[in-house]
């Protein structure tokens, strides 16, 4: 079964398509190792579905290039690129069952009769649907005729597998089963894998390295952890967890905001010195004390006066909307034991968190705004 | 007569459930009806119009045709080699139609298909263009273009490329360029449609597994617009077994259709009887093809494309 393996190398450097609106691709670059599981996340039009349709050659490059174990792929036709790819609606053929689906990429390659037959029945067994060869599309339901999606993009061993937010279609309950069932598939036969989602979810779930996709531009590129832990900008942090997000001018190391100065970890590049900037914080990290009780925070951590807005209860913890002087919000998660009751709506808190736990980035969205 | 074709299910009209994820051997669920049972009255117009239009008439035609003077009137087709002849000119011209207005609408539809929306409108108004005018100027239009003096073969002639005219009507051309014609629409627009049902990804995912632009086509697109393809010809087909004005004009009287040979019957030999009889003969005629169309695709298929 692994006379080839689907653990092919990818490298796009410096690929630029425009597209006349704005779901073109800027300057993107990327090194995907062999066996890798690379997810492309980002809101939509933000060029990442640009980028596998360009990888797949569906569209051709401006300018840059693509290679494949060190192939240039430019002005190699979508049929030649031995690529794997499964769409978001499966695109599987309405008029052919599931074992002739699979087997139309052996057809194209001349692999006939019992050798045809028998990786057929290795790709149906791979998916756990050996016994729903005969059936048609239209007689599998939504996860299965995803899994014969999958089944027919790798019998015939593509050095890759691109997927095109192949759970899109899926109810929340499937489509969690089917990220496992996935990344299972693709481990298994060491697959390299371009993974398309707009689903944080899903890319924090399922990726060894995610690329966030803004605006055709990749804005941080790395492993979930790092995303999540040290966002490089503004955007990253909005777009992968929940985050609260506090506006102020950088300077000798800490933010300036409201009245106090905030120290933080910086992500990457520390903001310049006078520039305007923002302390993201992850509401599991942000502690809430009453006023009264300020002297119970620990010593070196930041500390922010606010007033209790609203308790939600989530089931698995409680959230704390706090708000500052200013009126930014600052959102708390909390154990569904905290007792609330020095805390009720109203009450005056102190919101503090250790500066290790909260990342400054550059405030581009200010500077953009100053600049015009 | 729904049920007819439901015998033989083909693979390719499942076309259209390829996104339901229920599955699809189960009967589409009954439409559901709106109101109550006032509104079942509004269908009385309509079916008191056709019994008294169209069954009344059919049932006496049927009777005339046995009684006027007696059944023997069906043996003109075996005493009268005209008539057998006629059979088969009338199979001929309806295939030769079907063929021809086939082989113009797919690509047609193609290019309707692959074009924006504003271009694809102008395609489809230039198809029903031919609906907009009468088909007797229409025909009689085709005969300015077609006869022996006519601009085709006065420009050949001083052009200096022939040197007797054509022969382009009175016969079986003249026929088929006109039927085809003014059929066209009846063979493009289920082609469209069945062509528009089919999922943009399809082509790019062939295209992905391996296959040239050529065998794409050939493997999925071709096969996802059969249904389309077997209701227009099947249309078009039967309607080409009953058309007048169009050979009555560019035909050649020598080798009639049977429904100029009924006007014949009714009009100059004013035989009632054996009209009849030749009209329940291209109604039976009709009917067996339509019955053999069902076995492909289902009747309601043919009747609306496929939807």
């Amino acid at each position: 079964m692994t006379e080839k393996t689907l653990g092919g190398e990818l490298s796009l450097t410096d690929v630029r398509r425009s597209y006349g609106g704005q779901r073109g691709v800027d300057s993107v670059s990327l090194d995907v190792r062999s066996g890798e599981f690379l997810t492309m996340l980002g809101p939509s039009g933000s060029g990442k579905t640009t980028t596998l349709n360009l990888i797949a050659g569906f569209l051709d490059t401006d300018s840059g290039s693509i290679t494949l174990d060190g192939r240039e792929l430019a002005g190699i036709p979508a049929h030649r690129r031995e690529l794997g790819v499964v769409f978001q609606q499966y695109a599987l053929f309405p008029h052919m069952t599931a074992a002739q689906n699979i087997a139309y990429p052996l057809r194209v390659r001349g692999v006939k009769g019992a050798e045809q037959r028998r990786l057929v029945a290795e790709a149906l067994d791979l998916v756990h649907l050996a016994e729903y060869g005969d059936r048609t599309p239209a007689q599998l339901s939504g996860g299965q005729q995803q899994r014969v999606a999958l089944a027919r993009a790798i019998v015939f061993r593509p050095r890759l597998l691109l997927m095109d937010e192949p759970l899109g279609a899926l109810d929340k309950k499937l489509r969690e089963a089917m990220q496992i069932e996935i990344t299972r598939i693709c481990r298994e036969l060491g697959a390299t894998v371009i993974y398309v989602t707009h689903d944080q979810e899903e890319a924090l779930a399922m990726s060894d390295r995610i690329a966030i996709y803004n605006a055709g531009r990749i804005e941080q590129l790395g492993t979930a952890e790092e995303l999540y832990e040290r966002p490089a900008s503004l955007f990253v942090a909005d777009f992968v967890g929940e985050s609260t997000v506090l506006h102020g001018t950088y300077s000798a190391g800490a933010l300036a905001f409201g009245g106090a100065r905030l120290t933080a970890a910086a992500a990457g590049t520390a903001p310049a010195d006078g520039t305007a900037a923002a302390l993201v914080l992850r509401p599991e990290n942000v502690a809430v004390y009453p006023a009264s009780a300020e002297g119970d925070v620990p010593e070196g951590h930041n500390r922010v006066r606010a007033t209790v807005e609203e308790w939600i209860y989530l089931g698995v913890a409680k959230k704390c909307l706090l708000a500052c002087s200013d009126g930014t919000v600052v959102t708390a998660r909390t154990a569904t034991t905290v007792d609330e009751g020095p805390l009720g709506p109203g009450a005056e808190a102190v919101v503090a968190w250790d500066p290790e736990k909260s990342v400054v980035v550059p405030d581009h969205r200010e500077t953009a705004a100053a600049n015009q | 007569m729904a049920e007819l074709g439901e015998v033989d299910m083909s693979g390719a009209t499942n076309a259209t459930n390829a996104t339901a994820t229920t599955t699809g051997a189960a009967a589409a669920p009954a439409r559901r009806r709106p109101g109550g049972t006032g509104w079942n009255l509004l269908v009385w117009p309509a079916l008191v119009f056709l019994a008294v239009l169209f069954l009344l008439p059919f049932f006496q035609t049927a009777l005339r045709s046995v009684t006027d003077p007696g059944p023997a009137n069906y043996a003109i087709f075996w005493t009268d080699p005209v008539y057998a002849r006629s059979l088969v000119t009338t199979f001929l011209t309806a295939l030769v139609v079907t063929v021809s207005a086939l082989l113009i609408a797919y690509p047609y539809a193609y290019l309707m298909y692959r074009s924006t929306p504003v271009m694809a409108g102008v395609l489809t108004l230039l198809v029903i263009l031919p609906f907009f005018t009468s088909l007797l100027v229409r025909t009689y239009a085709w005969t300015v273009w077609l006869q022996q003096t006519g601009v085709i073969n006065s420009a050949l002639l001083d052009l200096g490329v022939i040197d007797a005219p054509l022969p382009l009507m009175r016969n079986l051309l003249g026929v088929a360029i006109g039927m085809t014609h003014s059929l066209l629409p009846f063979m493009v627009f289920p082609i469209y449609a069945s062509m528009r049902r089919i999922s943009p990804a399809l082509v790019p995912a062939a295209r992905s597994l391996g296959a040239t632009g050529a065998f794409a086509f050939r493997t999925v697109f071709l096969p996802l617009t059969a249904p389309g393809v077997i209701s227009g010809s099947l249309i078009v087909f039967v309607m080409s077994l009953g058309y007048y004005v169009t050979p009555a004009l560019l035909g050649s009287p020598n080798n009639a259709m049977l429904s100029e040979l009924i006007v014949n019957q009714v009009e100059q030999q004013v035989e009632f009887g054996i009209g009849s009889a030749i009209g329940i003969v291209l109604l039976a005629l009709t009917l067996v093809f339509l019955f053999l169309g069902t076995r492909v695709v289902r009747f309601k298929d043919i009747v609306t494309g496929g939807r």
